[in-house]
């Protein structure tokens, strides 16, 4: 049950009052059936799947804890290694198993015929069930903690399934354990400030999925399935798109998932600070999705060794981080590419800043202006852009013809004899798609130095009030939904 | 407590704000603007049915050369649960003697009348009576959950229509089309047509249909209204001649069981004189010359089975009256005479 449908919006009332109407000790249950029937609605096998990383993760977590007992050291880490290795090997079958069943069976069948043995490869893939790439993640990650600090496992299986299921975050933020546990501990009050803060950030997130995102969709989708039809600036823009529509409907996301979560009494961080506005590849990467680039941190990049052994050691484990992080997205040699650039630009970057601040010098440019910020702002996001295509295109080999497309035709009246509009937009749904992204880039910019929500809760009751109907009233009419629309799926539901 | 105030309150602005864009977005308005300038007790047959009536049942003939007042209440794909709704509201300005009702629906096949795929047509049909408790409870019975959501949220349907919006689009007004009391502007072409041989035996109706047009005849029944089934003169394409036919026998057996006499002008068409490829449009719809012919032969019933009379020159006819001179200007216009 996607977040953007009435569905969601109608069954979340009655959850968050009964969630508030039960004494402190019960709520953690109420959410996890609640959760847990999110998942079930979403499919059985999602619920089935569920269960069993839940059920590993949690004999595991137990299983290490009680290794403690080992008074031998080297034994006692060996034991909780294996623990942990099992869970960890359990978890991360199950979403392979899932998530490349195709490219696994395809491999086998490709393997058994170079020994002339023949095999079809089964006419079916299986759907990932829902939040599976996170919830994994977390049960690694819960693993992992717990064998790194020896801390308590979590002895209440559904506080456990709670914290890797949790219905507002089954799409992310992936907080620590600790972090969860601890919130889920503390008694939350009904605040009407926190329930309006709730509200207006999941309204955020609704216009930015079902206004600006998905409008975007259509003509993202128009170039780049059709992109042999296309050249030049039509490319470029469409490209251009592209990062707006991956920003709006991941942060859209997480800001209502931010949202539920804050109604519920669960703060979680910002995860999207301005990634539009970085000034560097490693700025970035220090706005952009900060739990889950975090996780990856935590647990790919720092197990490796991390930045331990400056130069070219932390430079492999960066670039590795970043493979993890495309190929956790699916197995594929576009989300391999797309992490490797990544990575290779941030090593770069890290690697040339010495350099850059010689040549900046040597040039006299005045880094402190506006113009100067202003040209790193453009070519970082030119630079995420360019990964963004091989990431949205079929395979890497289209993503290359996309960007030589791109410059294959020099065609500036395409902005104004209205081939923009024969994209799939009309001229009003494109107007409409412009305003939508200005205003996201307005917002984006009030919020670097003011709390918007803050500010908006200060105001009086009437201007409030009015902000609130004319939000609710933007999405309802100018949304995307409904019998005659197309809407699109949150991009992230599919990992 | 000042909190849960404010929440109401807002709650109440809230609401009004998504009623207004409920209306907003309803595409489909009440077509009764019309209906109310009647006067009232001058009504003789309410007509309802499908969009056959609206291009056969010819009001103004029946005005012009019977002094007969009727009014057509019809639209496309109409089933029996719109046709009931329609006369419910009917009813509350008016008291027709004769209530005429198209024993087309009958025939249509899905659980609600062959529109189960086309739900433009469910939401015209059910849009077009205003919003009571009786729709609702029509409505209830006919649809599952969601899409009973769905119909009672038209801004839910139709918001996308911002990007076509233009003057006048959601202004309520009169129905377009059918200027001569529901009646449209009647057509002069022709189209040849084949007429399968008649069938025996019965297929039943949809249990749905049947139950709504059940319903339909103990309302007029309750209402001490003469309720006539009228089957236009139509074609069936001889794929589907089997099944129509056969549901035509059953609804025949149906009607005479509860004492409903059936008007069936296909069985009728040599008295009326009917042509089938002279007097249709297509082989579903008359024209000009087969809503003549059947408004002729149908008035004889009318006059003689059930003693209405000519109201021509009396007081409170200024409706049917105001419409004289349009439709003479638009059929001379047509035919050149």
């Amino acid at each position: 049950m996607p977040f953007n449908t009435i569905h969601f919006l109608i069954l979340l009332p009655p959850v968050a009052i009964v969630y508030y109407i039960l004494p402190h000790k019960a709520r953690y249950f109420w959410l996890f059936l609640a959760s847990f029937g999110f998942c079930a609605l979403w499919s059985t096998i999602s619920a089935l799947v569920l269960t069993g990383v839940t059920a590993t993760t949690f004999i595991s977590g137990l299983m290490i804890e009680s290794s403690k007992k080992i008074k031998s050291k080297k034994k006692r880490r060996a034991r909780q290694r294996a623990w942990a290795a099992l869970g960890i090997i359990l978890a991360a079958s199950a979403l392979l198993s899932f998530k490349y069943f195709s490219y696994i069976t395809l491999g086998v069948a490709n393997l058994l015929q170079m020994v002339g043995v023949s095999m079809q490869s089964p006419q079916f893939s299986l759907a990932l069930p829902l939040g599976m790439s996170f919830y994994v993640l977390r049960a690694i990650g819960y693993l992992l903690d717990l064998y790194k600090t020896e801390d308590a496992a979590q002895k209440n299986v559904f506080k456990l399934a709670l914290y890797l299921s949790f219905f507002p975050y089954f799409a992310g933020p992936i907080e620590p354990p600790g972090d969860f546990f601890e919130k889920l501990a503390k008694v939350k009050r009904f605040g009407f400030s926190r329930l309006q803060e709730g509200v207006l950030a999941i309204g955020w997130g609704l216009f930015k999925k079902m206004v600006v995102a998905d409008r975007i969709a259509v003509v993202v989708n128009t170039v780049f399935e059709r992109y042999n039809d296309y050249a030049g600036f039509i490319i470029v823009v469409a490209a251009i798109l592209l990062a707006f529509q991956i920003y709006s409907d991941l942060s859209g996301l997480l800001d209502i998932a931010r949202g539920v979560g804050e109604i519920l009494g669960f703060d979680s961080p910002v995860n999207f600070i301005q990634p539009l506005f970085s000034t560097s590849m490693i700025n970035f990467w220090g706005r952009w999705n900060s739990s889950l680039s975090g996780w990856f941190v935590d647990h790919v990049y720092e197990p490796l060794g991390g930045g331990s052994r400056p130069g070219f050691f932390e430079s492999v484990n960066v670039i590795a981080m970043f493979l993890a992080y495309g190929l956790w997205h699916g197995i594929s040699l576009k989300y391999a590419l797309w992490g490797l650039m990544h990575g290779i630009v941030v090593v770069s970057a890290r690697n040339s800043q010495t350099s850059k601040e010689a040549l900046t010098h040597s040039l006299r440019i005045r880094t402190t202006l506006f113009s100067y910020r202003l040209a790193k702002i453009i070519v970082t996001f030119l630079l995420v852009d360019v990964t963004w295509i091989f990431f949205r295109a079929s395979d890497i080999f289209s993503g290359y013809e996309i960007l030589q497309r791109m410059v294959s035709e020099f065609n500036p009246w395409v902005f104004i004899d209205g081939s923009f509009l024969e994209l799939g937009l009309g001229r009003n749904e494109f107007s409409l798609m412009i305003t939508g992204i200005l205003l996201l880039i307005v917002i984006d910019i009030c919020s670097i130095s003011n709390d918007i929500r803050q500010k908006i809760q200060e105001q009086n009751a009437a201007f409030r009030w009015l902000v609130y109907l004319f939000g609710i009233f933007f999405i309802i009419v100018f949304g995307v939904y409904g019998p005659r629309c197309n809407p699109s799926p949150f991009i992230y539901l599919q990992f | 407590m000042k909190n849960v105030l404010k929440t109401f309150l807002f709650l109440i602005l809230l609401l009004g704000m998504l009623l207004g864009l409920n209306s907003f977005f309803c595409e489909n308005r009440p077509h009764f603007l019309s209906y109310r300038k009647l006067s009232y007790g001058k009504l003789d047959v309410l007509v309802t049915g499908t969009d056959h009536m609206l291009s056969g049942f010819n009001t103004m003939r029946l005005w012009q050369e019977y002094g007969i007042s009727s009014y057509v209440l019809a639209n496309e794909a109409q089933p029996y649960a719109a046709a009931y709704l329609n006369i419910l509201e009917a009813l509350k300005s008016q008291r027709p003697k004769v209530i005429v009702i198209d024993a087309y629906s009958a025939l249509y096949g899905e659980s609600y009348c062959g529109f189960l795929s086309d739900k433009s047509l469910l939401y015209e049909n059910f849009e077009q009576v205003p919003f009571s408790m009786d729709q609702v409870e029509v409505m209830w019975d006919l649809l599952p959950f969601w899409e009973f959501c769905e119909f009672y949220l038209p801004v839910y349907r139709n918001h996308s229509d911002w990007a076509s919006l233009r003057k006048g689009f959601f202004i309520p007004g009169e129905r377009d089309g059918h200027p001569f009391a529901g009646f449209d502007y009647p057509k002069f072409t022709t189209a040849e047509n084949e007429i399968p041989a008649l069938v025996l035996g019965e297929t039943p109706m949809s249990p749905k249909t049947e139950a709504s047009l059940h319903r339909v005849i103990q309302l007029c029944n309750q209402e001490n209204i003469t309720a006539i089934a009228v089957q236009l003169p139509y074609a069936a394409r001889k794929d589907e001649a089997q099944d129509w036919y056969g549901k035509e026998n059953y609804l025949r057996r149906f009607l005479e069981n509860l004492g409903v006499a059936y008007f069936d002008s296909n069985a009728l068409a040599g008295e009326m004189g009917f042509d089938y490829n002279l007097d249709m449009i297509d082989s579903d719809h008359l024209n000009f010359s087969g809503g003549v012919k059947f408004i002729d032969f149908f008035a004889k019933n009318l006059i003689e089975g059930y003693g209405l009379k000519d109201h021509k020159g009396e007081i409170g006819y200024y409706y049917w009256e105001g419409l004289e001179d349009e439709y003479q200007s638009y059929i001379s216009a047509e035919t050149g005479q």
